[in-house]
């Protein structure tokens, strides 16, 4: 254990005295994390609270005994409803000349008006609108409530499209019981399966939907982390280089011993990288990640996996070039096909297949459900086969690692005839 | 202390290193001699557990080095040919590190370190990178390196390639207090004979991946009938004349190379200066002329027909 140490800590040692080091290993990450970071804010693709003035002047119209307000119904049952708690922070005002004032000081991103007769004409299906003004500057707020009135008026028409239907066979079938007919009724409101409705797609129930920084500081760090374990491996072909790997075989060291020190190497890097994106774009951005040791873990166990397949390269390969050759290829590909440049949902079926096996973008998802809540025991599968990888890929290091040395297949028996010259014979 | 048994090495049909069989004695220097490319550094390779052999066995401090690669490492210490350094590290921190894999840690490491800085008698400089070291300085760490594990068997494989004479001097100097103090057994390869005939007793010829003579200096001139060696440089060389040298009285294999000649000469009939004259006038204007008693390097012409050097 203690020479596995002294060869990770010889990696390091090494590293700290590169400059290059520095740079990709701390600023790229660094940087990439600000800009995406300013990316995300100034282009208001990050949702924050913001402020609606609402002025309602629905008089409602009576369906049978009851009183039926669409007007209420959106004050209340959309705009002030638990899921919008946080996005939209509803202002009523008491005309709507205060609304339009209060969207004109901006004091509200966005102003949505009720005509008076906005509900007896959409029972009647007759023409009528909601009113909706937004502030110029933030586009996508409007947007956010312009989808929320789509929603609702494509509800409110399913609705009574479905009434009317139910109507129309209740009639037709003639002498159906008053009480019968108001059962149905009742049941077509009360049923939201019946209504037009968004379904998230959460992977457990206390999912969270996380936004796009969050989304793209975790896709660009596994890509990182990928061009740091190449940028690692070239000490390997300066060990052969510089033949001190020549030197380090031929101390009783095991072949494992050296296998898992360059790979603790890529290992603490890696967690290294990821700490500091967390670290920056938490106290620069107020990013949430989710639980920290989830995340230690994954990035742990992502490390092992992708070390080792790219260590296997770096004990392939003879030259700098050789590395560096297959660095960019590996590293654009991987980045595409697991996640990084597009998002899973952004890609074909065929790829996301791919997307799921490959360990970066097992190692997205993972980080993915993370910052959804999900804990470890709702990503333990995708970690054993991370875990696997690494394991098989290490078994294959050390053979190339082990390379012409001495091994059971070398034929040790030999004829029995010495040296003709031999002198001293 | 290290027995080689009909060790061969082939790399597919090519063979470099061909059925050789050599024993080294505990306490001794032994040379292993041979001009470049003869298989010398493949023997050290095998002899490291580097390389595998394709067949043959070794054996040293009576254990296999198949069945028992860890323990033999500790006791050995192998010097490589290049400079197998860290750059970006002190001469300290490399001996530190490589003293770690051999098993050493904390007041035992840097006691050691520091002996072997005095050693190498770099003490002064420990701190220094290596990046800012002359060739000889690099060439001392090199070593100093092998002798972190104070090793029974201590291999050095050209050691004093391209390094000033100073240094040279330091390391043979070094290898042979090692030998004398510490009864270290060492095993000192180099296609410089003058190297190997100031330190080894034993020696060993190789050229073309096999052994082509082996015993003490004292045995090879006698099994041999070893002649005298006169090496003489020309400036100019009418038609013909390189091609009548072996013609002359008292002169055999001859040897040339640009516009040196190596050549054995007995000097039982006639005097050197007379060889001499019998070379000039065969038409080379000679520009300087070196007669050498039996020595390895005539011990190597007579056998192979070649310069050590060339």
């Amino acid at each position: 254990m203690r020479k596995l140490l002294r060869l990770f800590l010889l990696d390091l040692r090494l590293l700290t005295k590169n400059k290059t080091f520095y740079l990709k290993l701390i600023l790229f990450p660094s940087i990439l994390i600000l800009i995406l970071g300013t990316v995300f804010s100034d282009s208001s693709s990050q949702i924050k609270t913001f402020n609606v003035a609402f002025y309602n002047s629905d008089k409602g119209t009576y369906e049978g005994t009851e009183f039926v307000s669409l007007g209420n119904v959106l004050r209340d049952n959309v705009f002030k409803h638990k899921v919008l708690e946080g996005i939209v922070n509803l202002k009523e005002a008491t005309s709507y000349n205060q609304g339009k004032q209060l969207l004109k000081d901006g004091q509200v991103a966005v102003f949505v008006y009720v005509p008076e007769s906005f509900t007896k004409a959409a029972m009647n299906n007759e023409q009528t609108n909601i009113v909706l003004m937004g502030d110029n500057d933030k586009p996508l707020d409007k947007e956010i409530i312009a989808t929320i009135l789509d929603r609702f008026s494509a509800s409110v028409r399913t609705k009574n499209v479905e009434q009317s239907t139910i109507l129309q066979i209740i009639s037709s079938k003639g002498n159906v019981p008053k009480d019968k007919m108001e059962k149905v009724m009742s049941q077509i409101s009360g049923n939201k399966e019946l209504s037009l409705n968004i379904r998230e797609v959460p992977t457990n129930k206390e999912a969270v939907p996380i936004d796009a920084m969050q989304y793209y500081s975790i896709a660009m760090v596994v890509m990182f982390s990928i061009m740091t374990a190449f940028v690692l491996v070239h000490s390997i072909v300066d060990e052969k280089q510089n033949h001190t790997m020549f030197r380090i075989k031929s101390t009783p060291t095991l072949n494992i011993q050296y296998v898992l020190g360059k790979l603790f190497g890529i290992i603490l890097s890696v967690v290294i990288q990821m700490v500091i994106v967390i670290i920056i774009s938490r106290v620069v951005f107020q990013m949430k990640w989710g639980n920290y040791f989830d995340l230690l873990v994954i990035t742990i166990v992502y490390a092992f996996a992708i070390g080792s397949i790219i260590l296997l390269w770096g004990f392939t390969a003879k030259d700098h070039v050789a590395v560096s050759s297959l660095a960019s290829p590996v590293l654009y590909i991987f980045s595409f096909l697991g996640g990084s440049l597009i998002p899973k949902s952004g890609l074909p079926d065929s790829l996301r297949v791919i997307q799921e096996i490959l360990p970066n973008g097992k190692a997205i998802n993972s980080y993915v459900k993370v910052c959804q809540g999900v804990g470890l025991d709702g990503m333990y599968i995708d970690l054993l086969e991370l875990i696997g990888i690494g394991l098989i890929f290490i078994i294959f290091n050390i053979r190339v690692y082990n390379g012409k040395g001495w091994s059971k297949r070398a034929i040790y028996s030999h004829g029995k005839k010495s040296a003709e010259t031999d002198v001293s014979k | 202390m290290l027995e080689l048994t009909n060790l061969t090495k082939k790399y597919n049909d090519v063979t470099v290193v061909n059925n050789i069989s050599l024993h080294v004695k505990r306490g001794e220097i032994f040379g292993l001699l041979g001009p470049n490319g003869a298989g010398k550094s493949t023997t050290v390779s095998m002899i490291s557990t580097v390389l595998a052999p394709t067949s043959g066995s070794i054996t040293i401090d009576n254990k296999s080095l198949r069945e028992k690669p860890i323990d033999i490492k500790k006791i050995m210490g192998i010097v490589p040919q290049d400079l197998a350094l860290y750059q970006a590290l002190s001469a300290k921190e490399n001996l530190e590190f490589f003293g770690s894999l051999y098993g050493l840690s904390g007041k035992r490491l840097r006691t050691r370190t520091n002996e072997v800085l005095e050693i190498i008698e770099l003490q002064d400089k420990k701190n220094q990178d290596l990046a800012e070291f002359s060739g000889g300085m690099k060439r001392r760490v090199n070593i100093g390196i092998a002798l972190m594990n104070d090793p029974k068997l201590l291999i050095l494989d050209e050691p004093t390639v391209g390094i000033d004479p100073q240094s040279r001097n330091h390391i043979l100097e070094t290898v042979k207090k090692l030998n004398q103090d510490r009864g270290m057994t060492v095993i000192y390869t180099s296609h410089y004979m003058e190297e190997v005939e100031y330190l080894c007793k034993n020696v060993a010829i190789i050229d073309h991946g096999s052994l082509i003579a082996q015993g003490t200096k004292e045995e090879l001139k006698q099994s041999l009938a070893a002649c005298d060696t006169l090496t003489v440089s020309f400036s100019e060389a009418s038609e013909g004349a390189l091609e009548q040298l072996d013609r002359i009285p008292g002169i055999s294999k001859v040897c040339i190379a640009g516009n040196q000649i190596s050549m054995l000469v007995s000097t039982s009939d006639k005097n050197v200066i007379e060889i001499v004259d019998d070379i000039k006038k065969l038409g080379l204007k000679l520009t300087s002329f070196k007669y050498e008693e039996v020595n390895l390097e005539s011990i190597f012409l007579q056998i192979t027909g070649k310069a050590l050097r060339g």
